[in-house]
């Protein structure tokens, strides 16, 4: 690597005024996640320093809409440019397609946008400051990218690097604020896993604390870190490893009891969320590998029954850490990744690795084999269901089978299986509707784990629950009083016994919902009280949209309710005195599709509805995909209260 | 020489435009499943090939836009009637067409099938709500 980083490195293409025309061209967005490309921009410009190994530390302070980047780099060239007439600095920041990495000398691998990063950021930012330090200390400042005077020297200083601190316009990314911390410490702790030994610094101006991240563990330690909460099929990870001369690549995987499959790739350092040919071409070389294992091995009955990539990487976790001297992506930000020269090597390197340590270690492919079995029994299990529902539909009898196998199947992670089912704010909506009455009884219908029950406990006199299925009987008996096994569709209770009934995000499940509101309406008491909670749609708009993504995650939805059609099922069933509180809770997308009844295919096509919403449906529906690639959604609660009349 | 409006050519059109659009979506539907097989191949043809039939529909449209067929209510000229026609379509849609497929798929035992096509029926109602909207202002 060329240490002599000089003006001479520097290739002037164009100018600036594009970038402000067209932001999110170059940045995705004008909203928040487009100003923390800027951020993330700079700091791919620093880890480039740290990939050419100039580079050992990373500090990024946020202040109130402002932010800066600070490296111990080489700094960036400050000589007078050969052809421009400025320094080769000012080059670099204010015209576009400008800087080293056009000329290969400079760095071998590189993460920033193609001599777009600095230019860009600086074109998008209402203030920006640059200061070099190589020696000497230079200083710049630039309005909306236009310099307020030439790069100018402050004197000597000691060590090098490059600091730049830098206001996002405001009148681009009108809704931007402040730099969110979370988000900029994942960003780091991650860049920390991929750039072993190098320190990445986190503050929040004067007065608080600093965090520092730093790992030696590399790409491992990431995987374990992924792997916190799971638990793996086995001990030690297998590890994938190629050197060429415009490519290495460094990857790490292992299986765990969950489904949905964590894969984080990174080319350059840049997180490529979506994928893209890498990814394709690992997945490949691994599911050949798993296959060539599982068919000596005996696991295979034939030809015909190999194992599909989606198979294999059920419950895979794996990191893959690219590094690639000519990267092509799909779109400025980077998201995935479209070279296709490098797939043969990624692909035989993952086939010929892999089968290696199958080969070294036959208890490992034991047990990939009996999991990608057992993803192949619950993908029968789950078409099943579905199939099962329509045999039976048109006597209008319901299928228990169906309901208990799958709810007895997810009641031994049901806590786990989404965010909603144990949010305290929400429970606490659906009690707050009851005015407490110490010699209320109370029923908890299709009452699960009891959590909605329960929380009417010192509000009522005593509560009983109903379900269906026996392992989710055993579960409320841990909550509520009393706890019957049974059918909402006949409920197995006198006329008129309840002072209160009340059950959540269940009659979407059930295809003929009048049955059971009458039902619910017998047991109550005249003048007794039915509260019930239930997910819906903004919307007309976003309805066609949140009825696919649902119907994918559980085949057993039969209803979209949208808000009038609820009304209007509680007043038609008899009810009165209709009242609703109306919340919103983030959802882990991510957590709520890895679910027994949801099949890989589906689960893909969820992401894909949520990466390609209709633009009708994202006006009124919050939504956000992080630059993880996770997806959390803000689910519009719905709790109605209503009583039977006197 | 017939007019366009009585002739089996016209006819032929509207069938050519209908299957040309059918084509393209099942194209872009394919191109997702084909993604998630990993075969990217069959996804960038099916991609190309739904383009290419955007372009043949739109081409059927351009000779369907000198036809006057009250029946179809197929009208394709200046803006101010276009959306006029696209809201009564979408209204159509809404009252008529969703209303009586939901009912007959209650009727066949498909409640969770009438569920989406009462979902499409709200959807329907607001675009022509839209319409009408930007054509009264």
């Amino acid at each position: 690597m060329s240490k002599s980083y000089s003006s001479r490195d520097i290739v002037v293409l164009s100018g600036l005024e594009a970038i402000r025309k067209n932001p999110w061209m170059y940045v995705g967005s004008v909203s928040e996640p487009g100003a923390h490309q800027l951020l993330w921009e700079l700091i791919y410009n620093s880890v480039d320093e740290a990939l050419a190994g100039t580079c050992t530390r990373i500090s990024v302070t946020l202040g109130p809409g402002s932010c800066r980047v600070e490296d111990d780099g080489r700094g960036i060239p400050t000589e007078m440019h050969p052809t421009e007439g400025v320094s080769a600095c000012e080059v670099v920041l204010t015209r576009l397609h400008s800087g080293s990495k056009f000329s290969r000398d400079a760095y071998r691998f590189s993460a920033g946008l193609h001599g777009l990063g600095l230019s860009c950021v600086n074109a998008l930012s209402e203030r920006l400051e640059v200061e070099v330090r190589r020696g000497t200390l230079y200083r710049q400042e630039y309005v909306r990218g236009t310099p307020q005077g030439p790069l100018k020297t402050a004197g000597r200083t000691a060590g090098r690097g490059t600091t730049v601190t830098f206001q996002p316009d405001r009148t681009i990314f009108r809704t931007f604020k402040n730099f969110d911390e979370e988000l900029c410490a994942r960003f780091l702790e991650e860049l920390s896993f991929l750039n072993p030994g190098v320190e990445f610094i986190l503050s929040r101006g004067r007065g608080a604390r600093p965090r520092s991240f730093r790992n030696r563990s590399g790409i491992a330690g990431l995987l374990a870190r992924l792997n916190r909460d799971a638990r793996p099929l086995f001990a030690s990870p297998l590890s994938v490893r190629l050197e060429k001369k415009a490519l290495s690549l460094d990857a790490v995987l292992q299986w765990t009891t969950d489904r949905e499959p964590v894969i984080r790739s990174y080319v350059n350092c840049v997180n490529t969320m979506h994928g893209g040919t890498h990814v394709r071409a690992f997945l490949a070389g691994l599911t050949q590998a798993v296959n060539r294992a599982m068919a000596d091995s005996g696991r295979l009955a034939g030809p015909g029954e190999a194992a599909a990539p989606d198979e294999v990487s059920e419950g895979l976790t794996a990191v893959i850490d690219l590094k690639l001297a000519h990267p092509n992506f799909e779109g400025q930000t980077k998201t995935r990744l479209t070279n296709a020269d490098s797939s043969e090597a990624i692909e035989k390197a993952a086939r010929d690795r892999v089968l290696a340590a199958l080969k070294k270690d036959p208890h490992i492919a034991v047990v990939i084999a009996d999991k990608i079995l057992e993803v192949r029994k619950a993908r029968i299990a789950a078409r099943r269901i579905a199939e099962k529902i329509y045999f039976r539909r048109v006597d209008k009898k319901i299928d228990e089978e169906v309901y208990k196998e799958q709810f007895g199947a997810r009641s031994k992670n049901w806590h786990d299986s989404a965010a909603w089912i144990t949010d305290d704010k929400l429970l606490k909506a659906h009690a707050a509707l009851f005015k407490p009455d110490r010699k209320a009884l109370a029923l908890d219908v299709c009452c699960g784990s009891g959590v909605v029950g329960a929380s009417f406990r010192g509000r009522v006199r005593k509560t009983m629950g109903l379900d269906l299925t026996p392992q989710m009987v055993e579960l409320a008996r841990q909550r509520i009083d009393e706890v019957r096994q049974g059918n909402v569709y006949d409920i197995p209770f006198q006329d008129g016994m309840f002072d209160l009934v009340c059950t959540r995000e269940v009659l979407h499940l059930l295809p003929w919902p009048e049955k059971p509101m009458s039902e619910i309406f017998r047991v109550l008491k005249p003048g007794g009280q039915f509260i019930v909670g239930q997910i819906l749609p903004y919307g007309e708009a976003d309805g066609p949209w949140m009825y696919r993504i649902f119907k994918k995650k559980q085949p057993l939805i039969f209803n979209m309710f949208q808000e009038e059609d609820f009304r209007r099922m509680l007043t038609d069933a008899g009810f009165t005195d209709l009242q609703m509180k109306e919340l919103r809770v983030w959802e882990s997308i991510d957590v709520w599709i890895d679910s027994y009844e949801t099949t890989s295919l589906h689960r893909h096509e969820i992401r894909e509805l949520y990466r390609n919403a209709p633009a009708e449906a994202k006006a009124v529906h919050p939504f956000k995909i992080l630059p993880s690639g996770e997806i959390r959604d803000l689910w519009r609660w719905c709790v109605f209260s209503v009583k039977k009349p006197r | 020489m017939k007019k366009l409006e009585k002739s089996r050519t016209y006819r032929n059109l509207r069938k050519a435009f209908a299957e040309e659009a059918e084509l393209a979506f099942r194209y872009l539907y394919c191109a997702t499943l084909a993604d998630f097989e990993g075969q990217e191949k069959p996804a960038a043809l099916f991609r190309e090939l739904a383009e290419g039939g955007n372009c043949s529909a739109h081409g059927c449209l351009d000779f369907l836009r000198g036809a006057r067929d009250p029946d179809s209510d197929l009208s394709l000229g200046r803006t101010a009637g276009n959306l006029e026609a696209l809201a009564r379509a979408e209204t159509r849609q809404h009252n008529q067409t969703y209303p009586e497929m939901a009912k007959a798929a209650r009727e066949e035992g498909l409640p969770d099938i009438a569920s989406w096509f009462d979902t499409l029926e709200k959807a329907k109602r607001r675009h022509a709500r839209r319409l009408k909207e930007l054509s009264d202002e």
